[in-house]
């Protein structure tokens, strides 16, 4: 027995400290979700606008382009349980918060972060935000999170090659460095439709219940929520699930009519944005998003100011 | 709580520390093994505990009640009774909505509307399997094969013990509850070989399978998209998949039963470099097939009578394995076609040709050999896209899709890349594989003739392959039977 153990720990050892020195060194390098954490600290005294959402939402609402002080905190394949704690964990540290935007895509009703291949995502979620979303060692770990194949490259761009990973500007926006795509917009559509489509109804009505939790949290702090559905690209609207669709949209308008203060702006199929607006067929890139951004900055100074 | 996680990483070691030097009594262990298996369930979901517990009980007493039977008579309503409670429990979460779902069809078709409620039943993961083990043992104690243990721990252990509570191999009460009523000794060969097979059975799932599965899941939930070699190649890589993700488990379950100084059934013997689908049958899931063979193809008349019985046996024994994977027509498709496989070789008399291990004593195959593995393989790659399609007709369109003139293009993947390595890949686990067939697993005795340094460097490789390659945790395939 104490010869298997002494050669099983031996067996081990490096393995372990092997990893434990890559956990370091992960911690070590500027991810975007460290990055937003340590912002919004800084900025909490000041905003006036919170931008939540996955994706859609980080790449489609740009700061600049609102006349208050606004902050987006949204980040890719952010689902709405996630939207809700961040919510709850910054609500009542952001003193002059007047506006919440947020997404509420084709996706938004029947995802869950902890339900898709970025699952790995959590760790984001407890390391950096210290939200504690799961309770699994895995997802407390950088090494045990991200395979080690990614998880080298990772180290070799920031330490050897002197990369910055930080894809996020100060505000919390990001933008598309590729301008070109393998794929036609026309191909794109077909394809991330058919991607997004789900495959059965189960989180619903709990997505739902976030939303409502949402809603019902700012309204308490006297917080006026903006729920919108962004432009998406014709190919990418022409091949949604009708109903999954309907779904959504009629959420939103039941928000609005239930909640005195919900707005929502359905914008999947705005004929202000073209294709010139589209990075892909779901996701806007810059010209889209200051198009998207100053059109809300009009509406929430219209409406609210 | 799934082998391939952390959390399984830190619950064995602990469990081990408890068992060997904690919990030191016959006793004492066999209650630490109950706490573990039932925490290692409950990790999944804690409500189905209590099924297993169920289970359990009903078969511990009636198996004492069979013996206290004098007459036979009596023995047979006891044996019937265990029979029925332990289907029932299977057939309702198992089979409810099947039968309801194909009563419906049927009544409908003479023009009657039944309209019966679909019931939304979660499936109790490892059901098949302990409702299996827990039924043969009632029938062994009725056929006086063994005699019934009087020790409810030691019953409850053999149930649920942890390691093969979820998908096997199927024990039997005459292996294994001796095991647990007897005092276990820590053999350093029997455990650091344990090691070893885990080792493999980790890279087989983790590497190999999940690695499969990324594809695998994109060709078979697109399948209208893509051209007919695409499917193929999805075909082809289902069929390593389902191999590396079950056989993987089950190198895991006997590495870790070794680790607590148990021996488990042997669930695979390396089907893939079988000469026919006769001898394929002897080695794959071989807990299940030695099960239906004992249990139901036996007692029907097995191989005994003429070649007409011979073949209804066949033919039932196959239909029930497949529908025993799930209530769905199209694993009733899978196991007639592969009985209709095995036609040929009951009429020749030729179904237990091969029962020595491949190219025995020689380095590579003879052209016959080849042949037959070729065989044998491209069919389970046709025969297995009904058991992945989410449907008969799926199963179908997919086949269709195959046979078209696409087939002779170029596969059109998403990562070609990742899909070139993925093929190296399997080349080396098949390469390993092969040098280990005549084994009780694939490294046992790899390397065994090289020094001690190159031994370890080899493992240090695999770890490395693990942690390198390992695609998206996937849930065992096994999982959902």
């Amino acid at each position: 027995m104490k010869k298997f153990i002494t050669y099983t720990v031996f067996f081990i050892c490096p393995v372990i400290i092997i990893m434990v020195v890559m956990e370091f060194a992960l911690r070590q390098i500027p991810n975007d979700y460290k990055l937003k954490s340590e912002q919004i600290e800084l900025k909490k005294e000041a905003i006036e606008t919170l931008i939540l959402g996955s994706s859609h939402s980080m790449y489609g609402f740009n700061p600049e382009y609102f006349t208050n002080e606004a902050y987006n905190l949204s980040h890719v394949s952010q689902s709405i349980d996630l939207d809700y704690l961040l919510l709850q964990k910054y609500i009542n540290e952001l003193p002059k918060l007047k506006t919440i935007v947020i997404r509420l895509s084709y996706t938004t009703l029947h995802e869950q972060l902890g339900e898709t291949s970025e699952a790995w995502r959590q760790k984001d979620y407890n390391l950096y935000y210290d939200l504690d979303i799961s309770n699994t060692l895995k997802f407390n770990s950088e090494v045990l999170s991200i395979k080690l194949k990614n998880n080298i490259k990772r180290l070799r761009d920031y330490y050897l090659k002197n990369e910055n990973p930080i894809s996020v500007e100060n505000s919390g926006w990001a933008f598309f460095n590729k301008t070109k795509l393998n794929k036609s917009l026309d191909e794109l559509g077909v394809m991330v439709a058919k991607k997004h489509t789900a495959k059965n109804d189960k989180l619903v009505e709990e997505n739902i219940t976030y939303l409502e939790k949402i809603v019902k949290l700012c309204g308490k702090q006297n917080v006026k929520v903006i729920i919108v559905t962004l432009p998406a690209y014709k190919s990418y609207r022409a091949h949604l699930n009708k109903s999954q669709l309907e779904k959504v949209i009629s959420t939103g308008v039941k928000m609005y009519n239930n909640y005195s203060n919900c707005s929502y702006l359905n914008l999947i199929q705005d004929e202000n944005f073209n294709e010139n607006d589209f990075y892909d067929a779901d996701h806007l890139n810059t010209n889209g998003a200051k198009k998207l951004s100053l059109f809300l900055d009009d509406f929430i100074i219209q409406s609210y100011n | 709580m799934l082998f391939n996680s952390i959390d399984f990483a830190i619950f064995v070691p602990i469990v081990f520390i408890l068992y060997w030097f904690v919990f030191k009594s016959l006793k004492s262990q066999n209650v630490l093994l109950i706490i573990a298996s039932y925490v290692f369930y409950a990790w999944w979901d804690w409500r189905f505990l209590g099924l297993i517990i169920v289970s359990t009980l009903i078969d511990f007493s009636i198996g004492l009640a069979i013996e206290k039977q004098t007459n036979l008579k009596s023995k047979k309503s006891f044996l019937i009774l265990s029979i029925l409670l332990n289907l029932s429990i299977l057939g309702f979460f198992k089979y409810y909505n099947f039968f309801i779902e194909n009563f419906n069809a049927a009544f409908q078709l003479f023009g009657r509307d039944l309209d019966l409620n679909y019931l939304n039943i979660i499936l109790p993961v490892g059901i098949s399997f302990y409702t299996f083990q827990t039924m043969s043992y009632s029938i062994d104690i009725y056929r006086n094969k063994i005699k019934p243990t009087t020790n409810l721990v030691a019953f409850a252990s053999f149930i649920c013990f942890f390691p093969q509570l979820v998908a096997g191999p199927i024990e039997r009460a005459s292996s294994f509850l001796p095991q647990v009523e007897k005092r276990r000794v820590f053999n350093y060969a029997k455990a650091t070989d344990g090691l070893k097979q885990m080792l493999w059975g980790l890279f087989k799932k983790m590497v190999i399978a999940d690695n499969c599965a990324v594809f695998v899941n994109d060709i078979f939930e697109n399948y209208a998209n893509y051209s007919g070699s695409t499917l193929l190649f999805g075909a082809f890589l289902f069929t390593i998949q389902i191999y590396c993700d079950f056989s993987g488990y089950s190198d895991i379950a006997i590495g870790v039963s070794r680790l607590f100084g148990f021996n488990l059934k042997k669930n695979f013997a390396f089907p893939y470099f079988s000469r026919n689908i006769a001898e394929f049958w002897r080695r794959w899931h071989i807990s299940l097939t030695t099960w239906f063979k004992d249990y139901f193809y036996i007692p029907i008349g097995g191989s005994r009578g003429s070649k007409w019985m011979q073949l209804r046996n066949t033919f039932a024994i196959f239909l029930v394995i497949g529908l025993w994977h799930g209530a769905h027509w199209k694993f009733v498709v899978y196991g007639f076609i592969n009985a209709l496989h095995f036609v040929p070789y009951i009429i020749k008399g030729k179904n237990t040709k091969y029962t020595s291990v491949i190219a025995n004593k020689r380095w590579l195959p003879n052209s016959k050999e080849l042949f037959g593995m070729f065989h044998t393989f491209l069919f389970l790659v046709f025969a297995r896209i009904f058991f992945r399609a989410d449907s008969l007709t799926s199963a179908i369109e997919f086949l269709s899709g195959i046979f078209s003139l696409s087939v002779f293009s170029f596969p059109n993947l998403s990562n070609t890349t990742d899909a070139l390595i993925l093929l190296v890949l399997i080349a080396f686990f098949f390469i390993i594989e092969w040098i280990g067939r005549a084994k009780d697993h694939a490294l046992e005795h790899v390397f065994s003739n090289y020094k001690k340094q190159y031994r370890i460097a080899f493992y240090y490789v695999l770890v490395f392959l693990i942690f390198y390659f390992n695609g998206e945790e996937q849930q065992f395939i096994y999982f959902q039977f």
